[in-house]
């Protein structure tokens, strides 16, 4: 006890503080390329923390750091949107993010509506709402006294007991609270369902110029909301989407949110569409011309097969058809839930070689026991990261608990499972080469006998020193996953369902469920830190993307091994096939088109495209001041390929080729 | 029953016709063009490849097949199969692969949902109408599942084979290559006769068609040629034509089959648009498909 005292005490000091808050600052920094020296940034930040025994801490945080910011905003715009990158709160915990707010409580509704519903109530949540909106009532009066405009005066005055009057009021009303909560320390946050939360507005002639303005706006500060590499903002906003009275809803927000992105050219924010079969077609029209761009976006999100698995997962119809995203592409309910999406990866690949260093390996008499070896260590692992999650911590969060339904009904703060659904997600990694592993020791160790286990495991030691016929032995199976071919699909299936069986019996803290995914932005990182793979991957090198596979036929080949995989409620956090192609093959856009309907039609998950031309990228990393604007997608968003570390220009450089070569 | 010799099948095909769609490469051709693109499909039997990149062989011996060494499997490039198990490692494998009409069918609906409305299958080769025995009840049960059906044939095929294919097909493609009766013979086996009987079949069957010209100098690309194409185009009611430049698309197969590497003469826009200017003269509706 008295060392966590310690600890708090020496976490409590203004020198710790800044410490920390300038180490963030510069890692910040230093992605932008503008190099900035640990004593400079040290001096810059201000941060904003309060011991946790201090009462009301997690709401006077907020305080200090509006207190603390510079209200600076670009002149140039017709919006107000202020973000002091040097102001920031300190905190020890995991803080909450990867999910929108429900931002029509703000723009449909006022600061006074939401007190009126705490005003129903009387607990801990009550009090704690009633001081926030206290705190951004002030805010608000700050920001009106400093500026001349009056039309963002009265959007942001009008906040606190109207609805907002028009498109630009709903629009600045966003911007005020998404920066509030960039302020606040919050990361990868999306923006949800921006033409239904805009629908009661008239969409006049302004409405483009304000929808491209509202965008340049989120776009601003882009190194500094970048999480893992810059580009991974995860400002989504979700568009398009099924009813529950089987309509698909669209408007002319939705075509013009899209449309303006295109015009833009910007890597950022991102734009998802759900799509289904009875959608109308000029709307996948618009979404291909946007694709056949480069911007790597929309990325397609199938209704048809999602909402009815989210009902399966325990949402209500209302809230599975009403579905928005984590910061890429994770399935969750907007305004009522926790959802922390992108906890851990599954590491598929690192499994299989914990299998195969098993001694069971060795007695293993036929291909069988060493996959129920597999499923076998695949729990164990799962188990494992059910250990983790039980010992994440969530920051108190005021600003997440007062736009989230449930807090004030349970009387508890969302970081302690006040929302109606408290529920966690995992990623996962290495699905692609623990596949093409099994199936190749299906095939030359057990069937064909042309490998000795030994010889398997010393290779793999070795990462193929001595070995290169291995290597190419594995490598050179044309028998993949993301082919058209029943045993990849059958093992695929099977790994699936084993993790879907090991999760259902686990509950999180909040007694709530844990979704996977066939995908993570970490098939680099990862792949850095896995030995040798029996698909001829060596040490280090990086696992396949998402659900891919390029080469000859991959653009069908990958779609009819998605649709052979059946998903089920909990394997249902996002599973996208990601294709990479060559310019030349969408020239003719109807055709295009015909394919994408073809996915959808066909049951394809999610999916996204990179329209890669091999020789462009190859010229792009030698001269990347010829190419400033060219925007790739690397995982469940799109940046300007020049930001990337090489690994991740080498891989597309790599997939380009192969889909242009269109071999495997 | 007999069976259907697949050499490969495009699952994204956007040059083969309406919409996108799905390409059958039948193996086995009545012609023997020295430029060929596909080289594997003219042979009616099935072959090996090799692909000496693959191959982890060496003149003894090879670590994973102990029949066979790299100077073995080099001596299998292009030979008829059956004298050869496998080989793990991919580099002995075979050209084309046998489907029941079932089969094929099964395969080829797959993609139906990726056609739209105006996509389908297109049969090419090698000559498609070659295998028409068991092509006939495939074509048959595609017309029952309402698919498009085109095909793309050298015309030089018996006629009444051709017009028992036209009955099932929606679209037509007629290579037109070098039809100088003195000289198509000896260049590729082209009974220009015949052609043109099937041609006139073509065009009087109200099956939409296309002619497609591959350009290759000086096989199809010389103007006595050029000249009689035009002539032919003239006594058709302008019909369409689909040009383009001929790349050394073959060779890798070509390596692989264990045949010489042919030279093809560059073709510039220059050529491709004479061409067309005379075509269109001659009253052609063309089309010149664009580089890569």
């Amino acid at each position: 006890m008295a060392n966590r005292n310690m600890v708090e005490l020496v976490k409590s000091t203004h020198f710790y503080q800044r410490y920390y808050c300038g180490k963030y600052y510069q890692s910040n920094e230093s992605k932008a390329d503008r190099n900035i020296s640990f004593r400079k940034a040290f001096f810059q930040v201000r941060p904003a923390y309060y011991s946790r025994r201090e009462k009301d801490f997690a709401v006077k945080r907020i305080k200090k750091v509006f207190a603390h910011a510079d209200m600076e905003a670009d002149h140039h715009s017709v919006f107000y949107y202020s973000l002091d990158e040097k102001s920031m709160v300190l905190y020890r915990d995991s803080v909450i993010g990867n999910a929108p707010v429900d931002y029509s409580l703000i723009t449909q509704g006022s600061l006074a509506g939401l007190k009126n519903q705490a005003a129903k109530y009387d607990n801990i949540i009550t009090r704690q709402n009633l001081k926030l909106i206290e705190i951004i009532e002030n805010q608000i009066d700050r920001i009106v006294s400093k500026i001349n405009d009056q039309r963002i005066a009265a959007a942001l005055t009008g906040l606190k007991d109207r609805p907002a009057a028009d498109l630009f009021e709903a629009l600045q009303r966003i911007l005020f609270i998404n920066q509030i909560l960039w302020q606040t320390g919050h990361k990868l946050l999306g923006l949800g369902r921006l033409d239904k939360i805009l629908d009661v507005y008239e969409a006049d002639d302004e409405a483009e110029e304000l929808l491209s303005q509202f965008m340049i706006a989120l776009h601003s500060h882009y190194v500094f909301k970048s999480n893992t590499l810059v580009g991974d903002t995860g400002q989504i906003i979700v568009l398009g989407g099924l009813e529950k009275n089987g309509m698909y809803f669209s408007n002319r927000y939705t075509e013009l949110f899209m449309h303006c992105l295109a015009e833009l050219h910007l890597p950022d924010p991102k734009i998802l569409l759900r799509v289904s079969k009875i959608m109308p077609q000029h709307l996948l029209t618009i979404a291909t011309d946007s694709i056949a761009t480069g911007l790597g976006c929309p990325l397609l999100s199938n209704d048809d097969v999602i909402i009815p698995l989210l009902m399966d997962f325990g949402y209500s119809e209302e809230d599975a058809y009403n579905y928005g995203v984590s910061a890429c592409w994770e399935p969750l309910s907007i305004g009522n839930s926790l959802e922390q999406n992108n906890l851990f990866n599954i590491q598929f690949a690192q499994v299989l070689l914990n299998a195969l260093t098993d001694e069971h390996f060795i007695s293993a008499g036929a291909f069988d026991d060493l996959l129920n070896l597999y499923m076998a260590k695949l729990r164990t692992h799962i188990q494992e990261i059910e250990d983790k999650l039980n010992t994440v911590l969530w920051e108190k969060d005021p600003l997440f608990t007062l736009f989230t339904d449930g807090c004030l009904e349970s009387g508890k703060d969302i970081s302690e499972g006040g929302a109606v659904y408290s529920d966690y997600g995992l990623l996962s990694v290495g699905l692609a080469t623990c596949v093409n592993s099994l199936i190749n020791i299906k095939h030359f160790v057990f069937d064909q006998r042309l490998v000795k286990k030994e010889e398997l495991i010393n290779c793999l030691k070795s990462n193929y020193e001595g070995f290169p016929h291995f290597e190419k032995l594995f490598s050179q199976n044309t028998e993949k996953f993301g082919k058209d071919d029943e045993l990849a699909v059958s093992l695929t299936q099977q790994i699936i369902s084993t993790v879907s069986e090991e999760l259902s019996q686990y509950s999180n803290r909040f007694g709530g469920k844990t979704k996977f995914g066939l995908s993570s932005p970490d098939y680099i990182n990862y792949g850095l830190k896995t030995g040798a793979t029996p698909d001829g991957r060596k040490k280090g090198d990086p696992f396949a993307t998402h659900i891919s596979c390029d080469g000859n036929n991959a653009l069908l080949d990958v779609v009819h091994f998605a649709c052979g995989l059946h998903f089920d409620a909990l394997s249902c956090n996002g599973n996208v096939v990601d294709s990479v192609i060559q310019p030349a093959v969408i020239r003719d856009k109807e055709k295009f088109l015909d394919y994408i309907m073809g996915c959808i039609r066909s049951g394809v998950f999610q999916t996204q495209f990179n329209i890669l031309s091999y020789e462009q990228l190859v010229d792009a990393k030698q001269n990347p001041g010829k190419y400033p604007g060219l925007i790739v997608r690397v995982w469940g968003f799109s940046a300007y390929f020049n930001d990337l570390p090489d690994d991740y220009k080498d891989t597309l450089i790599k997939r380009a080729k192969m889909a242009e070569d269109g071999r495997m | 029953m007999e069976t259907l010799l697949v050499s490969n099948i495009v699952r994204y095909a956007i040059h083969d016709g309406d919409g996108l769609r799905t390409t059958v490469f039948l193996k086995g051709c009545t012609l023997h063009c020295p430029w060929c693109a596909n080289p594997e499909t003219i042979s009616a039997y099935n072959q090996y490849w090799f692909d000496s990149e693959k191959c982890v062989g060496n003149q003894g011996g090879c670590p994973f097949h102990e029949n066979c060494s790299r100077d073995a499997a080099v001596g299998l490039a292009g030979k008829r199969t059956g004298c050869f198990d496998s080989c793990p490692m991919g580099a002995v494998s075979q050209v084309a692969k046998d489907y029941t009409p079932e089969e094929l069918f099964a395969e080829i609906i797959k993609d139906r949902l990726y056609w739209g409305n105006d996509g389908g299958v297109t049969f090419s080769g090698g000559e498609p109408v070659l295998q028409i025995v068991p092509l006939l009840p495939l074509m048959k049960m595609l017309k029952d599942a309402l698919v498009n059906i085109a095909f793309e044939t050298a015309g030089n095929v018996p006629a009444s084979d051709f017009e028992q294919m036209l009955k099932c097909a929606d679209f037509v493609y007629l290579d037109i290559k070098n039809i100088v009766p003195e000289k198509a013979g000896k260049l590729n086996g082209l009974d220009v006769k015949l052609y043109e009987t099937n041609l006139s079949n073509l065009s009087g069957s109200g099956v939409p068609f296309c002619l497609r010209l591959p350009l290759i100098r000086p096989y199809t690309l010389c103007s006595e040629n050029i000249d009689r194409i035009c002539q032919l185009v003239k006594t058709l009611n302008h019909p369409d034509v689909e040009i383009f430049a001929c790349h050394a698309l073959g060779d890798i197969k070509r390596k692989w089959l264990g045949l010489e590497k042919t030279t093809v003469m560059d073709i510039t826009d220059t050529d491709l648009k004479m061409v067309e200017g005379l075509l269109k003269e001659a009253g052609a509706k063309v089309r010149t498909l664009s580089k890569g």
